[in-house]
């Protein structure tokens, strides 16, 4: 049952940071703060979860890491979108419409059946 | 598969990875410090939001690490620097293991590989296991050498070999070569001998079937190293080796590794050495080889039944039958009883280095105890903690291992060093891998079920109870196993050093025992006479008086004489029975010896009755004997042996001549076995000389400075004709080497005495230092009450020592039955020897004492109000 739902939000976490990623490569701290950004701060990006799915998205090949200097002249590790990141995004982002178009129309059902 | 590769990178990468996560976060928290410091937050507040922000820093490098898929081998990686890092800061512990499994496999690695390789291996010829050697069988079932004769009948009649050869033993000879004389072994053989063994020669070619026929050219095989060394590989063409008074010439070569019998340097042509071939003259032995097909009982009976016939037809023929088998059995011999003793010795070595490993793993494990349950407390999985100490044992096994590796290597070498010839086919030696692979499991095994232990025991129980009683909490379990596994170590090494004792004791009883006569200040000179340089055996004769009258003027000499054999083990021996006058056949038989009057003085044998050789017993007068009091004792009980007369028929070529007894002598024998010897008597070298002119004469030469004897002696050869070759030696020497066996054996068997002694002291040292750290507060709250170290040592000491005297009993106790077992090898020392025992006994307690009060001494040093606080 957990096991689910964490493989639900590291779904969703992964479809996040590979959207972010599409815009530029960023580094870890870049991507927490985009979120927060894009999303209105609805979502604040915990960053326990964040490495490690970088360090996950990396082994299945859809981002590689770089090491590059920031403007303020600071190393630090860029992550940037592989071919193969920009593919899954696609899928991963369709695949996302369908299910979330689903879930509403099975609330709406829900709702207008009370 | 790409996914593997992408593991294994991630595994080499292991270190960089883990910096640059390190380095990731680290900018991380400074992009967060500084966003908030943008805001208005102090930088230290900054600095600790960002962080408090972040969250775990530890979990989220674990999920991490998690996510790089590398993690199983990573976490063996890094469990195996840890391991390696723990043992090396338990340095003492790691050195009392290693030594202890090293000592354990080297020792009994080095064992099974020679029992492999001396016992249980075939012989390097081909198809060795139809080697088969025969031999005469007398009524009371006693096997005797063949008479040439009835050997022949056998090759002529038999059906069941291949080939059926006859040799006299291998001994050492002085070889002439052309650079002069050399010891060397020599064994003589008859032509069917190489088609035994089926061996081709390397160089020229084998001795021919003619060339032993009595007339036939004299001819010799020599070895390869033989060739190689002493005859410098000359050219077979020109070369010739003088043995006693025969030139052989040299046709072959024996390919390395051919040693058949007793590895000899030189195989001559038989039938010189058996110039009189009467029946009844036990002098061959008989090596066969199987035809295709052919059984040993089929070949037995085969046989036994030609000699039973030999026996009825020739009446002279003492035996009934004959005896056959398998000369591998025949070989190892005498050395498999030793060898399966030192076996026995090191099996129990093992036993102790394992039950040892597996009190000191049990004792660290125990004082691990708190630190397993905090880690297990802090999360570390029962698998992860078992895994850990897997690999701590595994570790320890490794190097426990290589050392023992190495040991079993040094012993090899140490036996190959030390052997004197005893150990049959010793120089094919070297470690057998199926042994070492056994040993190695074995020790491997026990260092991983007792490394294991505190583990599983530590997850089976409650990890809250033991963190809270750390130290202290110990089960009564445990040390119960404990003084049970001190016990058997101590009991084990009891039955070693018992052992060890008593074939000290025996070799030492050798060594001292009285032959009957004087061994100090003797030097004895091995000549031969090449007696075809004179016509007669009279001019052979002359030189040996001319000899002997030179000894005599020797710097300090006292007296000189001449005997045929040394009455030391290695001499060898004849013997035969005898007939008294009334042509009746003596029941025993006696050992034949040639000498002078001047032996027996140089020898201090007293004489006891008559007189001694002299002036008188020349060539022309009649033939006189000297008897020994047993021999006395035996024909003529209670009467007066002098005057008596009687005939060692068939003994020597001179059976148309009686012996007169003309005097009686002390007896004087010495033998390693306890067998026995045989009574002697003594014939006069110039009436019967051929004894010496075949096998050569030593001089034996008394005197208060043996060294200046000794060169005078060589001197005096030189002089008289220098072609006569000549070996010196000092009685005593003589006397040791004949025990050089038993030496290996005494020697190898008290080093596994002294390494179970050493063993036991460790572990008890081990054990006893455990409980000390255990109870180090109970110590010093009894100390700062007021109770003297001394008593407070006691305490200590008393719980361990009663373990050791448990063990010490039961020791003495399996010891009075397992020497049992020694008693064929134990000489004038009975397997109960109360010396060995009580000697054992108070070495294993003095031991036991010093290591557990060296640890209890160490606890008592503490102070104690420091130990107080410490807890």
């Amino acid at each position: 049952m957990s096991a689910e739902r964490s493989e639900l939000l590291q779904g969703t976490l992964d479809l996040i940071v590979l959207r972010v990623l599409s815009l530029e490569p960023m580094h870890g701290w870049g991507i927490g703060e985009r979120i927060a950004l894009l999303s209105g701060e609805v979502f604040e990006v915990n960053q326990g979860s964040l490495y490690p799915a970088l360090q996950r998205m990396r082994r299945k090949g859809w981002i590689r890491a770089e090491w590059r200097r920031t403007e303020n002249n600071r190393r630090a590790r860029y992550y940037a979108l592989t071919e193969a990141g920009r593919a899954q995004l696609t899928s991963a982002r369709a695949e996302w419409r369908r299910a979330s178009g689903a879930v509403e129309r099975i609330l709406d059902t829900a709702l207008s059946g009370i | 598969m790409r996914e593997f590769w992408t593991r294994v990178r991630a595994l080499v990468t292991l270190g960089s990875e883990e910096r640059a996560l390190d380095e990731e976060i680290e900018f991380h928290l400074e992009m967060e410090q500084r966003k908030l410091e943008a805001e208005g937050m102090p930088a230290k507040e900054a600095r600790r939001r960002a962080r408090v922000r972040f969250g775990g820093v530890d979990r989220m490098k674990e999920r991490t690490r998690d996510e790089r898929g590398s993690r199983r081998l990573e976490d063996l990686s890094r469990d195996l620097r840890y391991a390696v890092r723990t043992l090396r800061r338990a340095p003492g512990f790691f050195a009392v293991a290693v030594i202890t499994l090293s000592i354990g496999i080297g020792a009994t690695t080095a064992m099974f590989t020679l029992v492999d390789t001396v016992m249980l291996r075939p012989l390097p010829y081909p198809e060795s296991d139809r080697l088969v050697s025969v031999w005469e069988r007398a009524d009371d079932g006693r096997d005797l050498p063949a008479s040439y004769a009835n050997f022949s009948d056998w090759r002529f009649a038999a059906s069941s070999f291949d080939a059926l050869a006859a040799y006299v033993p291998t001994s050492a000879t002085t070889v002439l070569t052309p650079d002069g004389g050399v010891r060397a072994s020599v064994a003589a053989v008859t032509a069917d001998f190489f088609a035994v063994g089926a061996v081709e020669p390397a160089v020229g070619r084998l001795i021919a079937t003619p060339e032993h026929a009595p007339d036939g050219p004299p001819t010799a095989v020599v070895s390869d190293a033989f060739w190689r060394g002493a005859l410098a590989s000359a050219p077979l063409e020109t070369l010739s080796l003088r043995i006693g008074n025969t030139l052989y010439d040299v046709v072959g070569v024996m390919p390395r590794g051919f040693g058949l019998p007793g590895r000899p340097d030189v195989w001559r042509s038989l039938d010189r050495a058996v110039p009189w071939s009467a029946r009844g003259n036990n002098v061959v032995h008989v090596l066969g080889r199987l035809a295709e097909g052919a059984t040993e009982g089929a070949a037995r009976s085969e046989v036994d039944a030609l000699q039973g016939r030999i026996h009825e037809t020739y009446p002279e023929v003492e035996t009934v039958g004959a005896s056959l088998r398998s000369y591998r059995a025949e070989i190892v011999g005498d050395a498999g009883k030793g060898l399966t003793l030192l076996l026995s010795a090191s099996g129990l070595l093992l036993l102790i280095a394992c039950t040892n490993l597996a009190s000191t793993l049990l004792a660290r494990g125990a004082g691990r105890a708190r630190e397993l349950a905090v880690r297990a407390s802090l999360g570390a999985g029962r698998a992860r903690l078992v895994r850990q100490l897997f690999l701590e044992s595994s570790v320890l096994a490794g190097v426990g291992a290589v050392g023992g590796v190495l040991t079993a290597q040094g012993i090899l070498s140490l036996t190959r060093w030390l052997d004197p010839g005893a150990v049959p086919r010793l120089r094919e030696v070297s470690i057998e891998p199926g042994v070492l692979v056994f040993v190695v499991a074995l020790a491997i095994v026990t260092a991983i079920a007792f490394g294991l232990a505190p583990a599983l025991s530590l997850t089976r129980g409650d990890v809250a109870s033991a963190v809270r009683a750390g130290r202290s909490g110990h089960t009564r379990a445990i040390q119960g196993l404990w003084r049970a596994i001190m016990a058997t170590e101590v009991a084990l090494a009891f039955i070693l050093l018992v052992g060890g004792g008593l074939v000290l004791r025996s070799l030492d009883a050798i060594l001292d025992r009285d032959g009957g006569f004087r061994t100090d200040g003797v030097v004895t000179a091995r000549i031969d006479i090449p007696t075809s340089k004179y016509a007669s055996s009279a001019e052979a004769v002359d030189v040996l008086d001319r000899i002997l009258e030179g000894a005599r003027r020797g710097p300090g000499v006292e007296d000189a004489g001449v005997v045929l054999l040394l009455p030391v083990p290695g001499e060898g021996a004849v013997a035969s029975p005898v007939y008294r006058a009334d042509g009746e056949r003596s029941e025993r038989v006696f050992n034949y010896q040639v000498a002078d009057g001047g032996y027996f003085a140089a020898m201090g044998i007293p004489l006891l009755a008559g007189r001694l050789f002299g002036r008188a017993d020349g060539p022309e007068a009649s033939h006189a004997a000297v008897i020994d009091a047993a021999m006395a004792d035996a024909l003529w009980p209670g009467e007066d042996p002098i005057g008596r007369i009687f005939n060692p028929r068939g003994m020597d070529p001179f059976p148309e001549h009686d012996l007169t007894v003309v005097g009686v002598v002390g007896e004087a024998v010495r033998w390693n076995s306890e067998s026995g010897a045989n009574p002697s008597y003594y014939v006069h070298y110039s009436q019967r000389p051929p004894f010496f002119l075949i096998f050569g004469a030593s001089v034996v030469v008394a005197g208060s400075n043996p060294s200046a004897a000794a060169a005078h002696i060589r001197q005096v050869v030189r002089e008289v004709d220098s072609d006569i070759p000549i070996t010196l030696a000092t009685l005593q020497s003589k006397i040791a080497d004949s025990a050089s066996d038993r030496r290996l054996n005494a020697f190898v068997l008290s080093g596994f005495a002294l390494a179970a002694l050493l063993l036991a002291a460790i572990g008890v040292y081990g054990v006893v230092s455990y409980s000390v750290a255990r109870r180090t507060r109970e110590m010093g709250i009894r100390m700062a009450l007021g109770a003297s170290a001394g008593s407070v040592r006691g305490t200590v000491q008393a719980d361990a020592l009663r373990a050791v005297a448990i063990g010490a009993v039961v020791g003495a106790g399996v010891a009075l039955l397992a020497t049992r077992l020694l008693e064929s090898v134990l000489f004038d020392v009975s397997p109960a020897d109360p010396t060995s025992f009580l000697l054992s006994g108070a070495v294993l307690t003095t031991a036991a004492w010093l290591a557990s009060w060296l640890p209890a001494w160490r606890g008592t040093r503490l102070d104690p109000a420091s130990v107080l606080k410490e807890e």
